[in-house]
């Protein structure tokens, strides 16, 4: 394979990989408090929807980049509001969340750009040249050559990875997963700190979303996350709740869609639909390679506390 | 806790409000939180109407007319209510058991899959054996697509919410390659299957309308959910895993055969509404017949406070919902993503006012006093996770 195609390739993977890095960021700490926030799927297409119609109406992509991981943070108040403080079941409220902003986003966009002749498209952000590492043989226009965001979501896994593991906060995190009386009995408030971090996934999806849109596609379509915040949270699952893993895993699923994109370029006579499946089907598979042989039965690995609501005990 | 030894006339103690942990809401207080849902979200509808100057009245007028005006939509709306209250059902099941398979649209597709299938091979069989043929193909094309993630999850422990939802993308682009590569129809050159034979169509019921068996079927795996959730001994051992799988397993429950069991089950009832919508709908399979479909199972379930008769009023009522809301589109041009919004909307009300609906508003006086003393001792019940 020549060194042109499998720097694309990768390049590719990049772009593809951003998003589900973000989701899976953000996820990662909301699950670590205890809160399985499925209600990224609809952070990331709230922030999908919202940062592209900011941008293309004031042709500003930051302020469309703001404003789209507001809509995230949004969902996830909701989330937090009923998962935290009204102790719903975490599930079903993320579900039904989920096909709330479905039918938002939908409705919005169809009253804002459904009647435009030709569908809206909004120009890409540039990409950001790292001087003199960028000429570097291979690594340089793989690695050197991308837009900014991408730089800022890869130096976010070290920057989670020393906040779980080196912080007091972090450390306050996980343990509100593990066992949140035993936080709370230091005086520290469980609703606190599930409320930041569903808070913070919901940003970290709107980021996503609005990366999608605004750093990748350049325009948007119903649905257009098509199950890339669920895709994020199995990546947490298959990082095993590790920033460093979850980078490994964004990057496999960042690869398949890259694949399934470059294949389908090559004309491979694998019909597109096999190859539209494949990020799908390859989830699955890899929830079965981690989580094979741990966990019982009925309790797979993660947080102790994952989607039990915690209720402050009458004093 | 400190005790006042003075006694205080009863008056002195602040009324406050607090919440019950484990009680469980009153029948009528239930009620009364889910007529105020659909007020509450009705009222948000009309406000987001009058935001956007469309008159709410002519608009829900149009909405209920649309649904319930004249036989035609009457029709319309139950034939929208039999493949909700299937797939509803199956959602039910799952959720029953703490399983959450939000896989129904893969495994409708399924069903769907699976009937047209045996329908288009096997050709018309002796009259009488048709239907039943099709029933059985729907039931296990939905179970088939259900049995992955049942195995995964009963012998892994791998969660069945993703891998449920993975499924259903696969089925949206299985059924989109195989209604244009090799099942398309030689003679339509559309993508779209062959036409079933009569013989493979479901019945109509009433004479002069389009209104299928499928609308009997629906009826029938409602009262017999009924039966095996509430009556017989696996439902029981249903409803325990789903209020406490360890508690169960002690009990002598076998969580894997449940969680496949009710799984399969689960899967099963979708599929059947998938069947019903080719043999008595369609009479074809193409991209799309699981418009409406996709999670709306899921909202109706839940509406239905996961009891099969709520479920079958939640079912009609949706379907009354979208089959109105094509009719208010063309009277007073809102989209029909606009119904399903105030859809997701009242279930979250209803979520929400399950909290409220454990508040209790009582006197603080020496007797709750030591009530709460003794409660604080008692361990809390842990809901055991996913």
């Amino acid at each position: 394979m020549s060194e042109t195609v499998v720097i694309g390739f990768l390049t590719a993977m990049i772009a593809t990989g951003t998003p589900l890095l973000f989701g899976a960021l953000g996820e990662v700490m909301a699950e670590r408090s205890g809160v399985l926030n499925l209600a990224l799927e609809g952070s990331m297409l709230a922030g999908a929807l919202i940062s592209f119609l900011v941008a293309w109406r004031t042709h500003h992509l930051w302020l469309g980049l703001l404003v789209g991981a507001i809509a995230g943070v949004a969902v996830a108040l909701v989330m937090a509001f009923l998962c935290v403080s009204l102790l719903t079941n975490q599930v079903v409220t993320g579900t039904v969340l989920n096909i709330l902003a479905l039918g938002v986003t939908n409705f919005v966009y169809a009253q804002v750009a459904g009647t435009a002749l030709s569908p809206p498209h909004v120009s890409l952000f540039p990409n950001v040249v790292i001087p003199g590492l960028s000429h570097l043989r291979f690594i340089g226009p793989v690695l050197f050559q991308n837009p900014l965001l991408v730089y800022i979501a890869i130096l976010l896994v070290p920057a989670s990875g020393w906040f779980l593991y080196h912080t007091r906060g972090g450390l306050a995190l996980r343990a509100t997963g593990e066992d949140p009386r035993a936080v709370a009995s230091v005086g520290m408030s469980v609703l606190r700190i599930r409320y930041l971090a569903v808070l913070y996934a919901g940003l970290m999806a709107g980021i996503g979303g609005a990366y999608l849109v605004l750093g990748q596609v350049g325009f948007y379509t119903p649905n257009v996350t098509a199950g890339r915040g669920f895709v994020a949270i199995a990546i947490v699952v298959f990082g095993r709740w590790n920033p460093y893993r979850i980078l490994g895993a964004a990057a496999f699923f960042g690869a398949t869609e890259a694949l399934q994109e470059r294949l389908q370029a090559l004309g491979i006579s694998l019909p597109a639909q096999f190859l539209l499946m494949l990020p799908y089907l390859l989830v699955v598979v890899a929830l079965l390679v981690s989580i094979r042989g741990r966990g019982e039965v009925g309790t797979p690995a993660g947080p102790r506390f994952l989607t039990i609501p915690y209720e402050r005990e009458a004093l | 806790m400190t005790m006042t030894t003075r006694p205080r006339p009863l008056g002195a103690y602040p009324v406050r409000i607090r919440r019950q942990r484990d009680l469980i809401p009153s029948r009528s207080r239930r009620l009364a939180i889910f007529v105020s849902s659909v007020i509450l979200g009705l009222l948000i509808g009309a406000l987001l109407m009058a935001i956007m100057r469309v008159d709410v009245l002519t608009a829900y007028r149009s909405l209920v007319s649309g649904a319930f005006g004249n036989s035609d939509n009457l029709v319309a709306t139950l034939l929208k209510t039999a493949p909700l209250l299937l797939a509803g059902l199956g959602v039910l099941v799952a959720f029953r058991a703490g399983i959450y398979n939000i896989g129904n649209q893969g495994q409708f597709l399924a069903g769907a899959l699976c009937s047209t299938w045996v329908a288009l091979h096997v050709g018309t069989v002796s009259g009488a054996l048709g239907v039943p043929l099709m029933v059985v193909s729907g039931l296990a094309g939905g179970a088939l697509w259900a049995l992955v993630p049942a195995l995964l999850r009963a012998v892994w422990g791998i969660n069945e919410i993703i891998t449920t939802l993975m499924f259903n993308y696969v089925a949206v682009y299985l059924i989109d390659y195989l209604v244009t590569g090799p099942m398309q129809s030689a003679s339509l050159g559309v993508p779209e299957t062959d036409f079933l034979p009569s013989g493979m169509q479901l019945p109509i019921i009433a004479p002069g309308t389009q209104l299928h068996a499928g609308f009997l079927l629906a009826i029938i795996a409602m009262l017999l959910i009924y039966v095996l959730i509430f009556h017989t001994s696996i439902g029981y051992e249903i409803r325990a895993v789903g209020h406490n799988p360890r508690a169960a397993q002690y009990g002598g429950v076998s969580l894997r055969r449940t969680i496949v069991g009710v799984m399969l089950l689960s899967g099963a009832l979708s599929g059947l509404a998938g069947m019903g919508e080719i043999t008595g709908v369609h009479h074809q399979l193409l991209d799309g017949v699981d418009g409406g479909f996709e999670y709306t199972p899921i909202v109706v379930a839940l509406l239905g406070v996961l009891n099969p008769f709520g479920v079958a009023v939640a079912a009609l009522g949706f379907a009354a919902l979208s089959v109105g809301a094509d009719n208010m589109q063309t009277v007073v041009g809102l989209p029909s993503s606009f119904i399903s919004i105030i859809q997701a909307l009242i279930v979250l009300f209803i979520l929400a006012g399950e909290y409220l609906g454990r508040l209790t508003i009582e006197r603080r006086g020496p007797a709750s006093e030591s009530r709460e003393a003794a409660e604080a001792e008692t361990t809390q019940t842990r809901e055991v996770k996913l």
